[in-house]
C-alpha cells in the first residue's frame, strides 16, 4: 500500500494512505526508505477485521473522511533525514561491555550479545571472497539500504561466524537481494522467518551438522549463519521489532539454523540432491533461501511400503499446510518443503520412488474444504477471496470451482514441482517434518557460492 | 588487570534512496477527480464505497476512478501495476490518490 503510495507520489500526484492504528509506523518507515518523509495518512483507528460493519461505517464517514480531506489538502511538511556514519567509519570505542551497549541502544544487535566488528576482524573475513569490499550485492528494503561485502562481513563478524563461512554469507545475501525473494515483505504479519538449505562438498568442508539434532542451535556453521541471516535483515534491510515499526511479525518465528542435505543418502538411493533439483550440477556448492511461516508435526512414518509413509505425509504433513493453502491459492505461489529422514527415504526409495514421485503423491491427494479455505482467507486480510471468480478469471484452475457446493474438496498445493524434498537429520530415526513456504513472499530462490582462488589453501591454513 | 578495548565499524549500509519533494496539495478539493489504489484486502470493498458516498456529501459533483481501473497494488502483479502506474495515473487524469487498505 505505501508503496503504491510512494508511487503516485514520485509520480506529482498528491496522496493519502488509509492505514489501521497498527501499521502507522511500518507504513512511515516504508515510505521514508523509498524517499518520501511525512507521507499523509488517515488513519482507520483499531483493528478492521474485528469490527463489525456499523462500527467500520461510523470509523470510515466520520474519522477517516476527516483525516483524508486533512490529508489531501493540508500542508506539506518536508523532514530532513539525519546525518549517518559512512560504511568503514570507526563509530565507538570501549570495553566488550561498553559495545554490547552501544550497538544494543542503537538497535544494531538481535538481543544477543555480539561480537565486536572490529576492522581486523572484518579483513579476516573480506579475504575469503574474491570481490572489492565496496561491491554492492543489491538494495534491501525496507529500509532501503545497500548491501554489500562490507557489511556482510561486519555482520558475520558480528554473528559469531568464522571467516571461512564468507562465500556462504555472500551467497545468502545474494538470494535475499534477488527482487523474486521479495525481503521487503519479511516483515508482514504472518511472521514468517527465512531457512538457508545448504548442498554441495562445502557441508562437510565446513562441519555442517545434517544428522541427529538438525534445525536445532549446537553447531557454529549451522547456528551462526543462521543467526547472521536474521541480523543482517535486521541492519541492513531494517526490518526491527518495537520500538521500530518494519518488522510487524504479529507472532514472529525466530531464526532458522542452516538446514544442509545428507548428500551421502541422496547419492545411495540415486536420488537428486535438492540444488540439482532446482538445475544446478552435481557437487555445486548452492545455497537457498527460503521463506517458512511454521512447522508441522514431526511425525514418525513407520511400515515397510513406500504407501505407509506416504499416507502419513498426506495426512499429517499436508494437513498442516491447509490452513495457509488460502495464501497461496491468492498469491498464486506456494513452495512447501518436507524434509525426511534417511530411514524413511530408504524405505521409500526401495520402490524405486523418488523424490518427485513424493511430491506428486503429496500434490494430487491432500485436500481442504472450499467453505475453510474461503473462511481463513476472509479472517486472513484477503476479504476480496473469491474461488469462483477466481477460476472465472483463470487465475487458478478450474478444480477450485468444480460446483457451488461448499463442503466440496479442493487442492492444497498449487504444483507438485513446487513442492520441495530434502533428505536430513537423524538416520537412525523415522521422522519427517513439513515447512509451509509464505506464497510469493520469500519463495526459494538459489546462489552457487562462489570460493576464492586459493579456497583449499586457506582452509587447510585453518586447521 | 585492564580490559582490552575495542574499535569498531558501523554494521548497516548506505540508504540508497533519492529524496522525493512532496507535491502541494490543493486547498480543497471540489471539481477534483478522485484515483483509488487498493490492495483489495482488510475490508477494502466495504471501506472505499462509504469514502465515496462521504466525499460526494461533502464535495459533490467530485469524480471517481475505482481501484478496480488499477489492479490490485498488492497482489500477484504488484511489481507490473507499480511500475505502470505514473502513466495510468495520467491517463485517468487523477487529481489525487486515496490508497489503502494498510492493516
Amino acid at each position: 500500500m505505501a508503496r503504491a503510495s510512494v508511487a503516485a507520489e514520485k509520480a506529482g500526484v498528491p496522496t493519502v494512505s488509509i492505514v489501521t492504528t497498527g501499521f502507522l509506523g511500518q507504513a512511515q518507515a516504508v515510505a521514508q526508505a523509498l524517499g518520501v518523509q511525512n507521507l499523509p495518512i488517515a488513519e482507520y483507528p483499531g483493528v478492521v477485521a474485528t469490527d463489525s460493519t456499523e462500527d467500520l461505517k461510523k470509523k470510515v464517514s466520520g474519522i477517516v473522511i476527516n483525516n483524508i480531506i486533512k490529508g489531501l489538502t493540508g500542508p506539506v511538511v518536508q523532514v530532513a533525514r539525519p546525518k549517518e556514519p559512512q560504511p568503514g567509519d570507526i563509530v565507538f570505542e570501549g570495553t566488550l561491555d561498553e559495545v554490547q551497549e552501544f550497538f544494543t541502544r542503537r538497535l544494531w544487535t538481535d538481543g544477543l550479545p555480539i561480537i565486536p566488528p572490529t576492522p581486523d576482524r572484518v579483513e579476516k573475513f573480506l579475504r575469503y571472497t574474491g570481490r572489492p569490499s565496496g561491491s554492492v550485492i543489491g538494495n534491501l528494503l525496507p529500509e532501503n539500504r545497500e548491501a554489500t561485502i562490507w557489511n556482510v562481513a561486519v555482520n558475520g563478524v558480528m554473528a559469531g561466524c568464522r571467516p571461512e563461512y564468507m562465500p556462504v554469507l555472500v551467497a545468502i545475501v545474494e538470494a535475499i537481494a534477488d527482487s523474486e525473494f521479495r525481503i521487503q515483505d519479511a516483515g508482514s504479519t504472518p511472521g514468517w522467518e527465512p531457512l538457508i538449505i545448504l548442498n554441495g562438498p562445502i557441508i562437510k568442508e565446513l562441519n555442517f551438522n545434517y544428522e541427529a539434532g538438525v534445525m536445532r542451535v549446537g553447531r557454529q556453521a549451522n547456528t551462526s549463519i543462521g543467526r547472521f541471516l536474521r541480523l543482517y535483515m535486521r541492519n541492513v534491510a531494517g526490518l526491527r521489532i518495537p520500538p521500530m515499526s518494519t518488522d510487524k511479525a504479529t507472532i514472529g518465528e525466530t531464526f532458522n539454523v542452516v538446514l544442509p542435505e545428507n548428500e551421502d543418502v541422496v547419492a545411495e538411493l540415486g536420488w537428486k540432491p535438492f540444488s540439482v533439483l532446482r538445475g544446478f550440477r552435481r557437487g555445486e556448492n548452492v545455497v537457498t533461501v527460503q521463506s517458512v511461516v511454521y512447522a508441522s508435526a514431526p511425525i514418525a512414518s513407520g511400515g515397510d511400503k513406500a504407501h505407509d509413509h506416504l499416507d502419513t505425509f498426506v495426512e499429517v504433513i499436508g494437513g498442516a499446510m491447509a490452513p495457509w493453502t488460502h495464501m497461496a491459492v491468492n498469491w498464486g505461489k506456494f513452495y512447501p518443503l518436507l524434509v525426511i529422514s534417511p530411514s524413511v527415504a530408504r524405505t521409500i526409495a526401495r520402490e524405486g520412488l523418488t523424490k518427485n514421485d513424493i511430491a506428486r503423491y503429496l500434490f494430487d491427494n491432500t485436500k481442504v474444504s472450499a467453505s475453510s479455505m474461503e473462511r481463513l482467507a476472509w479472517q486472513g486480510g484477503i476479504t476480496s477471496f473469491d474461488l469462483r471468480k477466481m477460476v472465472e478469471e483463470k487465475q487458478i484452475p478450474p478444480g477450485y470451482y468444480e460446483s457451488s457446493d461448499p463442503t466440496r474438496m479442493v487442492p492444497v498445493f498449487l504444483r507438485p514441482d513446487w513442492i520441495g524434498v530434502i533428505v536430513s537429520g537423524d538416520p537412525g530415526r523415522n521422522r519427517s517434518r513439513g515447512y509451509v513456504q509464505n506464497h510469493e513472499q520469500g519463495p526459494p530462490v538459489s546462489r552457487k557460492i562462489e570460493l576464492p582462488a586459493d579456497w583449499k589453501q586457506l582452509l587447510a591454513s585453518k586447521r | 588487570m585492564q580490559e582490552p578495548g575495542y574499535r569498531v565499524v558501523w554494521p548497516l549500509g548506505k540508504a540508497a534512496y533519492q529524496p522525493v519533494v512532496l507535491k502541494p496539495r490543493p486547498s480543497s478539493l471540489r471539481g477534483l477527480t478522485v484515483c483509488e489504489l487498493s490492495d483489495y484486502g482488510f475490508r477494502a470493498e466495504e471501506i472505499f464505497p462509504i469514502v465515496r458516498e462521504s466525499l460526494l456529501k461533502r464535495y459533490p459533483g467530485l469524480k471517481f476512478i475505482e481501484y478496480s481501473s488499477f489492479g490490485n497494488t498488492h497482489g500477484q502483479h504488484e511489481v507490473e501495476i507499480i511500475a505502470g502506474l505514473a502513466e495510468k495515473l495520467k491517463e485517468y487524469g487523477c487529481d489525487n490518490v486515496i490508497s489503502g487498505v494498510g492493516g
